[in-house]
C-alpha cells in the first residue's frame, strides 16, 4: 500500500498541498482528478519520491519513499512533461532505463514497441505529440514495477491507443498485481479504468472513494408536492444542491440511496425519480459544494 | 550499491558523454597532426637548438592542449548535469531508484573519466606523433611535469562548475557562478596582497598565508603567458612549487566535490530552471559580480586613505556600475524587469560585504606591521634575488635562495634590519604625504631594498629588508663568510647529459661537454672563491659567455669565462669560435659582398663584434640592418650603426690584405646578405685583425655615430 499521511507542500509563497491523506492499495488502479491548480502532480511527484514533504510522510508498505532507492525501485513515473535524452530513439531510451530499473525487460520492451508500431531508430524528437507519450508508457510498462505513476499521459492520445494504453495498464495490473496511479481531466476515461478515485482541490482532498461507491452515494432526485413545499422539508437529507423548476425541486443528495428513497416516498409526493449522476456531474457537485463555481457561457 | 556509486549509471554517463568527447579528442588529434606537418614543411622558421632538431614540450606541438583545463571541465560536467536545468529532465532523475549522492558520483566519474582521458590521450597521443617524426624531439620529462599540473587543474575546474550546477538552476547561470566559485576566492586574494603590499611596501609577497599560487588553474595560466604560448621552454614559473600546486589544488577539488555533492543531495527538483536553488544562494550569486567591481574602489579608497587622496567622481562612477551589474546579473537569470527592481532590496549585502572587505584589510595590515619577530624566535633568513652576481635572475643568485642562514649573528642582523625597515618605511610614508617633497627626488632614501625569507617558528615572512651599503656589505660577508653558499658560488652546473654551447650568433656545441665543464670548474676551484666571486660580482664579465644545458633543454645557465681566472677555458672558447667560422670567403661570399658594395642587394643583416683579445674586451657589438624603405626606393641603415656599403668595402680588402693571426683583434661577422633573385648568402667569419685594420674599422664606426663599448676583464 502506499501512503500519504497528512502532506503538505509550499512552493515560495503557494500552499500547493495542505495536510492531505490518502490510501492506495496494491493491486488497484487509483484515479486522481482536480481542478487546475489543485495538487494533482504536485501529490504524483510526491508519491514517486520526486519532492520531499514539508510536512507529514509519503510510506509504500511502511517505508518512507523519499531518497530510498530499494523502495522506488518499486515505482516508475510519466510525467505530464516527458523527458528523453537528446537525440535519443527508443532503443537507447530503452537502454537507460534499463541502466536504472533492475527489471527491465527487453522482451517486453520489443513487444510494446510492435504493439504500437513505434520506429526504434527514429529519434524520439521527431515523433508526433502522441507518439512520445506512448513512448514514456512503454518505457514505463517495460520497466515492470509494482507501482505505475501516469501524469496525464492519456491526455495525449487518440482514442485508439488510449484504449490500448488502458488495456496494457489493465492487463499489468491483473496479471502482475501492479498499481497504477493515473491522473486525468477526462473523467469519462477514469470512470471507465479506475477502482478508486480521489478528488483535490485547492491542495485539500476533497473526496476519495471506490469509483461505484461515488456512483452510489451521490444521485439526483426530482420531486413534486400537490402543496408547496421549500428546502425545508427536506432537513433530514445531505443536499449538495436545489433548484426549483416550477413546482419540481431538483436535488443533489449523498447519502444512501434505498434509504433516501423510502424516506421521500413517505412524504406522499406526486412525482419522484431518482436517477445517477455520471462522474463528471459527481465532480462538479462536490467541487460546487467546496466553492468552485464555475461560469455557463451562454450561447448567441 | 545503488547508496554511493552505480556501474551502470557510470556507463550511461559516459555513453551520454560520447559524442562530445569523440568530438573533441578528433579536434584536438588533428590540430596536433597538422601543426606538426606544418613544423615539417617549414622548419625555417623555427630556431634550432639541437642541431637541426626542433625540441620542444608536448605543449608545444598544439598549444591547443593548454586550454583544456579551462574549456573540457565545462563542456563535460554541465552537458551531463544539464538535466538539472529541466524541470521534466531533473523530475526523471529525481524519481529514479538510486540516491542523490550515487548518482552524483557516478556521473562525476564519467564526465571525469571524459576528462582526463582526453587530456591524457591527446597529450600522449601529439607526443608520440612529435616523436616519431623526423628531426622533432620531445621534452618528456618537462611535458609529464606539466600534464600533472595540468590534470589537477582540470579536477578543480570540474569541480567548481559541478559545485555551481548544484546549486543553479540555468546555463546562464551555471557559467556565471562556475566562474564565480573558481576566480572570486583568488580575486579576493589578489586583492588584499595587493592593497596589503601598498600600504605596507616592505612585504614582498604574502603567500604564507594567501596560497593562491599554489592554484595550479590560476598559475597555470601564468606559466602560459610568462613561457609564451608555444611553450617553447617551460620555465620555473610554474615548477618551482609542482607537487606543493598539485597536493594543494588537488586537495582544494577535493573540497569543492564535496561541497557540491552534499548541495547536489539537497537539491529539490522543483528548482530545475530557477537560477539558484534557494533565495539565499541567488542573493549571493547576484551580489559577487558586482562585490567583484566594487574591490576596485574599496582599493582605491583604502590606498588613496593612506596616500594622496581619492578621486571621488571615480568611485561613484564605479558603484553604479555596480549596481548596474547587480541588475543585469538578476535580469539574465530570470529575464524579468520586475524580478531585477525588486532584487534591489538585496543591495545591502553589497554594502556589507564592503565594510567586511575594509575591516579585513585594516585587520592583516595591522597583523603584518606588528608582524617583528625578535632575534631569538628567528630561526633561518634565506636571500632572494641576490645582486651581487651582477646578473640578476642567474644561476647562482637562484640557487642560493635555498641556502638557510641560521645562527645568532644572522638572527640578530635580520631582526635589527627588520625593525629598522618599519620605521624607514614609515618615514617615507610620511616624507611623501607632504605633497610639498613631491618635486624633489628621494636621494635622501639611501639603501637597498633586499628581498629575503625570515622563518620565525611555524612562520615565514617574505619582506624587504631597506639596508644601508653598509648593511649590504655586512650581509654579503655574513654570505661569503658561510660554507654552502661559498659551495654554491664555486660549483658549476652538472647536468648529467647535458650539453655546452659557446655563446655567439649561432651558438656553438661543445663536443666533450663533461671534460669542457671539469676543466672550467678545476680552474674555478684553483682561483679560490674570492676571486671567482669578484669577478662574478663586481669586476664586470668577460665577453664570453657558455652556456649549460640540461639533457631536456629545459635549464640554460649563461657562465661567463674569463681569460685571467680560467685561461684554458677561454683558450678553448675561442678556438670553437675560429674553427666554427671561416676566414676565407667562397665565391659567391665575394659576390655578395661585392653587390653590398655597390648597393644592389635587397637587404642585409649582419652581426658584427670586434674583440681586442689583448684587453679582453669587445669593442662594437652591433647588428646592422640594411632594408628598404618604404618610402624611398632606396636602402637604409639606422642611425648610431655602421655603414654597411662601407664596412663591405673594408671587410673586402681586409680579405684581400689577409689576416694576421698574431694580431691582437678578432673580428667576427655573422649573418645574411638578400640578393635580387639570387636569395641569401650566409656570413659566418671570424679573422684576426692587424692593428692598423682594427684602427679603420673603429674610425669607420665612429664616423658612424657610434660609441665604442668596452666591456670584459
Amino acid at each position: 500500500m502506499l501512503q500519504a499521511n497528512g502532506v503538505s507542500k509550499k512552493f515560495e509563497d503557494t500552499q500547493a498541498l495542505n495536510r492531505v491523506t490518502c490510501q492506495i492499495p496494491s493491486g488497484c488502479i487509483y484515479g486522481l482528478v482536480g481542478s487546475n491548480g489543485a495538487g494533482k502532480s504536485t501529490l504524483l511527484r510526491m508519491l514517486a519520491g520526486i519532492y520531499q514533504t514539508d510536512e507529514g510522510t509519503i510510506l509504500l508498505d511502511g517505508q518512507p519513499v523519499y531518497n530510498n532507492p530499494a523502495v522506488k525501485e518499486r515505482i516508475v513515473y510519466v510525467s505530464d512533461e516527458l523527458f528523453f535524452l537528446p537525440g535519443a530513439n527508443l532503443k537507447r531510451m530503452a537502454d537507460l532505463y534499463a541502466s536504472i530499473y533492475r527489471n527491465f525487460s527487453y522482451d517486453r520492451f520489443r513487444e510494446l514497441q510492435e504493439t504500437f508500431g513505434l520506429p526504434e531508430n527514429k529519434a524520439i524528437q521527431n515523433f508526433s505529440k502522441g507518439m512520445k507519450r506512448q513512448a514514456a508508457v512503454i518505457m514505463a510498462l517495460s520497466a515492470s514495477t509494482d507501482y505505475l505513476i501516469f501524469d496525464e499521459t492519456f491526455d495525449g492520445l487518440d482514442p485508439i491507443m488510449r484504449n490500448l494504453v488502458k488495456s496494457l495498464v489493465c492487463e499489468d495490473v491483473i496479471n502482475r498485481g501492479a498499481t497504477a496511479i493515473i491522473t486525468s481531466h477526462s473523467l469519462r476515461e477514469l470512470e471507465d479504468i479506475c477502482d478508486q478515485l480521489a478528488m483535490l482541490h485547492l491542495g485539500g482532498l476533497v473526496l476519495e472513494s471506490e469509483v461505484q461507491n461515488l456512483k452510489t452515494s451521490l444521485f439526483k432526485v426530482q420531486i413534486a408536492f400537490r402543496e408547496e413545499f421549500s428546502e425545508a422539508a427536506f432537513k433530514e437529507l445531505d443536499i449538495l444542491q436545489y433548484t426549483r423548476m416550477g413546482s419540481v425541486a431538483r436535488l443533489i443528495v449523498r447519502g444512501d440511496r434505498v434509504q433516501t428513497q423510502t424516506l421521500l416516498q413517505q412524504k406522499n409526493p406526486l412525482l419522484l425519480d431518482i436517477l445517477p449522476l455520471t462522474l463528471e456531474e459527481v465532480f462538479t457537485y462536490e467541487l460546487e459544494a467546496v466553492g468552485y463555481q464555475f461560469q455557463v457561457v451562454e450561447e448567441g | 550499491m545503488k547508496t554511493w556509486f552505480d556501474r551502470k549509471l557510470y556507463k550511461e554517463g559516459l555513453r551520454q558523454l560520447r559524442v562530445p568527447g569523440i568530438v573533441c579528442s578528433g579536434i584536438l588529434g588533428i590540430i596536433s597532426i597538422l601543426v606538426l606537418l606544418i613544423i615539417q614543411m617549414d622548419r625555417s622558421n623555427y630556431v634550432d637548438i639541437l642541431q637541426n632538431i626542433d625540441t620542444r614540450m608536448i605543449y608545444g606541438f598544439n598549444p591547443i592542449l593548454y586550454l583544456i583545463p579551462y574549456g573540457l571541465p565545462v563542456l563535460m560536467i554541465l552537458k551531463l548535469f544539464r538535466f538539472q536545468n529541466q524541470r521534466n529532465g531533473s523530475d526523471f532523475y529525481h524519481s529514479i531508484p538510486h540516491t542523490r549522492i550515487c548518482l552524483g558520483i557516478s556521473y562525476l566519474a564519467a564526465a571525469l573519466t571524459w576528462i582526463l582521458g582526453i587530456l591524457w590521450g591527446c597529450s600522449l597521443f601529439t607526443g608520440l606523433f612529435a616523436q616519431l617524426l623526423p628531426a622533432t624531439d620531445v621534452l618528456w620529462g618537462e611535458s609529464i611535469r606539466f600534464l600533472f599540473h595540468s590534470t589537477t587543474a582540470s579536477l578543480l575546474a570540474g569541480a567548481g562548475v559541478f559545485l555551481a550546477a548544484s546549486v543553479t538552476g540555468t546555463l546562464f547561470t551555471n557559467l556565471a557562478a562556475s566562474a564565480m566559485i573558481l576566480c572570486m576566492p583568488v580575486l579576493i586574494e589578489l586583492v588584499i596582497e595587493l592593497n596589503v603590499k601598498g600600504r605596507v611596501d616592505y612585504i614582498y609577497s604574502l603567500h604564507n598565508i594567501f596560497p593562491y599560487m599554489y592554484n595550479t588553474l590560476f598559475n597555470y595560466m601564468i606559466c602560459v603567458v610568462s613561457d609564451g604560448f608555444m611553450g617553447y621552454r617551460f620555465g620555473n614559473t610554474g615548477t618551482i612549487h609542482l607537487l606543493g600546486s598539485c597536493l594543494y589544488t588537488t586537495c582544494l577539488a577535493a573540497v569543492l566535490y564535496v561541497a557540491g555533492l552534499i548541495l547536489f543531495h539537497k537539491r529539490k527538483s522543483e528548482s530545475a530552471g530557477q537560477p539558484a536553488s534557494g533565495r539565499k544562494t541567488r542573493a549571493l550569486f547576484r551580489v559577487l559580480p558586482a562585490f567583484a567591481i566594487t574591490l576596485i574602489p574599496v582599493s582605491v579608497i583604502y590606498q588613496g586613505e593612506a596616500h594622496d587622496g581619492v578621486d571621488w567622481m571615480w568611485i561613484v562612477a564605479l558603484y553604479v556600475f555596480a549596481v548596474i551589474l547587480y541588475l543585469l546579473y538578476e535580469l539574465f537569470s530570470t529575464g524579468k524587469w520586475k524580478s531585477a527592481l525588486q532584487s534591489l532590496k538585496g543591495i545591502w549585502l553589497l554594502v556589507v560585504l564592503n565594510i567586511a572587505t575594509l575591516l579585513v584589510l585594516a585587520g592583516i595590515t595591522s597583523y603584518v606591521q606588528h608582524d617583528i619577530p625578535s632575534a631569538k624566535q628567528i630561526d633561518s633568513v634565506s636571500v632572494l634575488e641576490w645582486y651581487g652576481y651582477g646578473y640578476g635572475y642567474s644561476y647562482f643568485d637562484n640557487q642560493i635562495q635555498d641556502i638557510r642562514f641560521s645562527g645568532e649573528e644572522w638572527s640578530e642582523f635580520a631582526s635589527e634590519a627588520l625593525q629598522e625597515t618599519v620605521v624607514r618605511d614609515q618615514e617615507i610614508e610620511e616624507y611623501w604625504n607632504n605633497t610639498e617633497n613631491w618635486e624633489y627626488q628621494s636621494e635622501w632614501f639611501d639603501f637597498t631594498r633586499q628581498p629575503v625569507v625570515i622563518r620565525a617558528g611555524h612562520k615565514t615572512l617574505y619582506r624587504y629588508l631597506y639596508l644601508t651599503d653598509a648593511q649590504q656589505q655586512k650581509m654579503e660577508q655574513m654570505m661569503k663568510d658561510n660554507e654552502a653558499f661559498r659551495n654554491t658560488y664555486m660549483t658549476l652546473p652538472d647536468f648529467k647529459g647535458g650539453s655546452v654551447w659557446i655563446r655567439n650568433n649561432e651558438d656553438i656545441a661543445v663536443g666533450d661537454a663533461q671534460a669542457f665543464r671539469d676543466t672550467f670548474q678545476q680552474e674555478i676551484e684553483a682561483a679560490g672563491f674570492e676571486k671567482w666571486y669578484a669577478y662574478l660580482a663586481h669586476e664586470g664579465n668577460g665577453w664570453f659567455n657558455v652556456i649549460f644545458t640540461d639533457a631536456e633543454n629545459t635549464e640554460r645557465v649563461y657562465m661567463p669565462v674569463s681569460r685571467m681566472l680560467t685561461p684554458k677555458t677561454y683558450q678553448t672558447c675561442i678556438q670553437y669560435l675560429t674553427e666554427h667560422s671561416t676566414s676565407e670567403l667562397e665565391p659567391s661570399q665575394k659576390t655578395a659582398l661585392t653587390k653590398l658594395t655597390q648597393g644592389k642587394v635587397d637587404n642585409a643583416d649582419l652581426y658584427i663584434q670586434l674583440v681586442d683579445l689583448k684587453a679582453d674586451m669587445v669593442q662594437i657589438d652591433q647588428w646592422v640592418d640594411y632594408h628598404s624603405n618604404v618610402y624611398e626606393d632606396e636602402l637604409v641603415y639606422y642611425e648610431g650603426e655602421i655603414d654597411p656599403v662601407a664596412f663591405a668595402a673594408l671587410l673586402s680588402e681586409i680579405m684581400k690584405e689577409g689576416a694576421d693571426e698574431t694580431s691582437g683583434y678578432l673580428l667576427m661577422v655573422s649573418g645574411d646578405i638578400y640578393e635580387p633573385q639570387q636569395g641569401d648568402t650566409e656570413l659566418n667569419l671570424a679573422i684576426y685583425l692587424s692593428d692598423a685594420q682594427a684602427e679603420k674599422l673603429i674610425t669607420l664606426y665612429r664616423e658612424s655615430g657610434g660609441d665604442l663599448i668596452e666591456y670584459g676583464e
